[in-house]
């Protein structure tokens, strides 16, 4: 008994969840269970990923469905804020604020006590790399440092859940690999959903994925999962350039390489294509990604 | 086309539908009051025709003079520098100031005018009648006998009345803008009113009245709501972290701002525009026999109120450039909240009366009178709202080049001293 | 033990408001506030405030006194209208609304102490005051800070609150009579306080509801 009662502590569990604006059906029947660890939304821009997150995050409500986060319904606000961290999109706060005193402010309406954020702030800082900004204003801050403020402010009441969505977009690559660590990092004693539509941090980071697609869930389950499901799938080929287009217009081309008068494509399809020299290639998590979005029936943005 | 585009940012903010909701709300309920029948003339016999206000020298300097000597014995006098009601009192220098004044009106020293114990305060009175029943009635306050100097011309008497209105500090009853309404006003005969009313409704006439009216209403609301859709407008991009994409094109700053700016302008003056055709539709209708002179009409309305809208709307761009956008309304509500509370409802259009006040069908003479001042003040508003656009041109661009990064440099200045 | 954990959390509350009140009204009241005591101070250079008789002394009360509460009221909501930056805010423990709801109170409390203090001044100058003054000046910028507060609350834009809060003002000017008890000069114009009490009770109710609106959609 006790046992299953820790076992729905340490999970979210989402069910059959629908979310409308208006009449956009934002989420349609989403279900899912989040367990301790990395957990990663993948999905193209407007899949709904955002919506879920905030839905998450206690700041949209639902038109259907349950949702727990550790055992706790997402009915009860206050309870989830208390035990939720969430990292939003493009983080921003008061301009005018210094960097300590704004994880001050934040803290304070986490609840936090004066002796517990004095002890909490400064090593969080340290370890977000703002020692330095420490008495700098929000508003002078670049981006990444903005960003890095961000994951400080979510994990600053230590939350057993954090949700952080597109955390790495418009960061330079080594302030995205310091942050993935980062995330990875704390992922070791909490959940952390990180949404994305950049594959490459999802293979970095997660274990466990979903991939979101027109507010529907599309695939869950693992990365090596999804990268099996592609196996057979993912072709390479030189082809002259002059057959190009018509390589497009017939598969779905995810890589291109261009190797003096011929190019090396990288192509999805059931079968083998009937091109010479083709051979099967070792899918990666992108083509994975790409392989699942033609496989579910969507329409993919015509390749350049 | 880039002008199209910003005239539907503006016409598509919620800003710019309350503004068009207040002006038609204005209009219908102000001036629509009088479109309900035409003027009528004077009925000979009614015996109340109106007052008119003459400068007739031998009925203005004794009443003035009593006015005066009566609120300095009563040690108070009234002004109204911002329209609103304000008693001064006067310090004991500027009491023995006031006094030499009256004793070169009056003849009478300030030693006389001090000692006299018989003063008391103009007023509602109490007396029984035979039956005992109480009766009230206005008494006039009790004066020492005032004998004006015979060598004291008029010239004189103004400039004196001038330097009393500078002691109370203006707006006084004695200044130029109320000595003569106050004292100099003498009741019309049947002939005068009946005058006033042909020259009102004369076809040279009876356009520019009715749209001095319509002037009159509109430009309270103009004077200062077009702050409101000016600031949503210049938010729109900062709100939507825009400004970094707008930048980095290659449209000039000069052509952006311009746009932006006419845009405002021409979609706050059409429902102006089209409001003031209907008003004088219901005019034409009042009138059919009358030749409207509708280009004169047209002119005066323009003059009147397009710059109201370009000053409003060009400061508004300005400040938002500047200073935070509550700091803008702020600033604007206030000046005119100042303007409209300085102006009296006819005759006191000065150079820099922002809300220009005409509120009656009638006062031709008096609006003539300050013709001079009102195209003087509508031309400095013009020029004015060209200064602050092609200022406001600059500050965009410089910011666009990143020299000017309000609110930041001071962080950065800091930072880098912190780093060094 | 309890009791002494009620006790504990209570205590962490308390300090915990402090806090939030401290930083709101360090970062989020100055320029409000500065504005308020412009208006303050504007009226005492516009409107004469000495020797007034009661109904004499409700006009610069009522014409311009009442723009503290617009200047405080309105921009309740101003330092979260970065969605962003709200969406920060809202994903913490503490209620927005109630932050939000701690400001309205301070911003009540100014315009209290500031509205007094004015009408403490005529009292000094010899006009003829009462405590029917004080409650005229506080009900009158309530109401109208009330109209701002409820349009930038519902329609999330606080340069339209201040829109609609000065349509308002205007429409006194024009309307007078068809605002029945909800003129905001209706003390200087009647001579009456009766008024005041439904400005106050309108204040209230519109504030209520803008809180109401607010939860409604945070929870959509």
């Amino acid at each position: 008994m006790g046992q299953m009662a820790n076992e729905t502590v340490n999970k979210i569990e989402i069910s059959h969840v629908d979310k409308f604006y208006g009449r956009k059906h934002a989420l349609k029947d989403v279900s899912l269970t989040i367990e301790q660890g990395m957990f990663g939304l993948l999905g193209r821009n407007g899949a709904g990923k955002t919506t879920l997150m905030k839905t998450l995050a206690t700041l949209h409500g639902k038109q259907g469905g349950s949702i727990s986060v550790c055992g706790i319904p997402i009915e009860n606000a206050a309870q989830i804020r208390e035990i939720t961290g969430y990292l939003p999109q493009d983080f921003s706060m008061y301009p005018g604020m210094t960097v300590y005193e704004c994880l001050d402010y934040l803290g304070t309406l986490s609840g936090m006590e004066k002796t517990q954020r004095r002890e909490r702030i400064d090593p969080l800082i340290a370890r977000v790399n703002l020692t330095e900004q420490r008495g700098s204003k929000v508003k002078s801050l670049s981006g990444g440092m903005k960003r890095r403020l961000g994951i400080a402010q979510a994990l600053l009441h230590d939350p057993k859940v954090l949700i952080v969505d597109e955390p790495t977009a418009g960061l330079d690559p080594e302030e995205r690999i310091r942050f993935r660590n980062l995330l990875c990092e704390v992922a070791e004693e909490r959940i952390v959903i990180l949404s994305t539509h950049i594959v490459g941090d999802i293979e970095a980071t997660c274990e466990r994925i979903a991939i979101m697609n027109q507010g529907e869930i599309l695939w869950r389950g693992t990365v090596t999962e999804l990268i099996d499901g592609a196996r057979g799938r993912v072709f390479a080929v030189k082809i002259p350039k002059e057959l190009l287009p018509k390589i497009k217009e017939n598969y779905i081309v995810v890589g291109m390489l261009k190797q003096q008068e011929q190019i090396c494509v990288r192509l999805i399809a059931d079968t083998c294509p009937d091109l010479p020299g083709a051979e099967a290639a070792e899918p990666n998590c992108e083509d994975a990604y790409m392989y699942c979005l033609y496989r579910s029936g969507c329409e993919l943005a015509e390749q350049v | 086309m880039l002008f199209v585009k910003e005239c539907k940012k503006t016409v598509f903010s919620l800003t710019f539908w309350l503004y068009v909701i207040t002006v038609v709300i204005m209009y219908g309920s102000q001036f629509g009051e009088v479109l309900d029948g035409p003027l009528t003339p004077p009925r000979e016999g009614s015996g109340n025709y109106g007052t008119v206000v003459k400068e007739e020298p031998e009925i203005l300097m004794p009443a003035a003079v009593e006015g005066l000597v009566a609120e300095y014995l009563r040690g108070s006098y009234i002004a109204y520098p911002f329209m609103f009601y304000k008693e001064v009192k006067l310090s004991a220098d500027k009491t023995a100031q006031m006094a030499g004044i009256i004793e070169k009106l009056t003849g009478i020293s300030a030693e006389e005018l001090n000692g006299f114990a018989e003063y008391e305060e103009a007023g509602m009175q109490v007396y029984l009648d035979e039956n005992g029943q109480e009766h009230w009635e206005y008494r006039e306050a009790t004066l020492p006998e005032i004998h004006m100097p015979e060598n004291l011309t008029y010239e004189r008497f103004r400039e004196l009345m001038q330097e009393a209105d500078k002691l109370i500090g203006g707006g006084s009853q004695y200044s130029e803008q109320f000595l003569m309404g106050n004292f100099s006003r003498i009741p019309m005969d049947y002939e005068e009113a009946l005058a006033e009313y042909e020259g009102v409704v004369a076809d040279s006439n009876i356009a520019s009245a009715y749209t001095r009216l319509f002037c009159d209403y509109l430009g309270i609301v103009l004077s200062v709501l077009p702050v409101f859709v000016c600031v949503s407008l210049w938010m729109m991009d900062r709100r939507a972290h825009m400004e970094p994409l707008v930048y980095v094109r290659s449209c000039s700053s000069v052509k952006i701002v311009g746009t932006r700016y006419l845009a405002l302008v021409v979609c706050m003056s059409i429902p102006v525009f089209l409001t003031y055709l209907h008003g004088m539709w219901n005019v034409v209708g009042l009138y059919p026999d009358k030749h409207f002179h509708w280009g004169q009409a047209f002119g005066l309305m323009a003059l009147w109120l397009f710059p109201g809208i370009l000053i409003v709307s060009a400061l508004g761009a300005l400040l938002s450039e500047l200073a935070s956008p509550l700091v803008v309304i702020f600033l604007q509500a206030a000046w005119w909240f100042m303007s409209i509370s300085t102006n009296r409802l006819t005759g006191s259009i000065t150079k820099w009366t922002l809300v220009i006040r005409h509120n009656s069908l009638y006062g031709t003479e008096v609006f003539r009178s300050q013709f001079g001042n009102f195209v003087v003040n509508r031309c400095a508003y013009i020029a004015l709202s060209l200064l602050c656009v092609g200022l406001t041109m600059f500050l965009y661009d410089r910011k666009r080049k990143g020299v000017l990064i309000l609110g930041r440099r001071n962080d950065h200045r800091k930072e880098r001293k912190a780093n060094q | 033990m309890a009791e002494e954990m009620t006790t504990g959390r209570k205590g962490k509350q308390i300090n915990n408001y402090g806090k939030i009140i401290a930083v709101n009204l360090k970062y989020h009241f100055g320029m409000h506030l500065a504005a308020a005591v412009a208006v303050f101070v504007l009226t005492l250079l516009l409107f004469n405030i000495t020797a007034l008789s009661p109904k004499a002394a409700a006009q610069p009360i009522e014409f311009m006194l009442c723009w503290t509460g617009m200047v405080l009221l309105t921009p309740v909501f101003w330092p979260e209208r970065d969605p962003v930056i709200r969406d920060v805010v809202r994903a913490k423990r503490a209620d927005y609304l109630k932050v939000c709801l701690i400001r309205v109170v301070y911003s009540i409390l100014t315009l209290i102490v500031l509205n007094t203090a004015f009408v403490g001044l005529m009292r000094v100058r010899e006009s003829q005051v009462s405590l029917q003054h004080v409650l005229c000046a506080v009900a009158t910028a309530f109401f109208l800070g009330a109209v701002g507060f409820t349009g930038s609350g519902i329609i999330d834009n606080t340069v339209v609150g201040h829109m609609i809060a000065l349509m308002y003002y205007m429409a006194n000017y024009g309307l007078k009579d068809k605002l029945g008890v909800f003129n905001l000069f209706s003390m200087y114009m009647n001579g009456s306080c009766r008024e005041k009490w439904w400005q106050i009770a309108g204040g209230i109710a519109l504030i209520a509801v803008t809180f109401v609106v607010r939860r409604w959609r945070d929870t959509r």
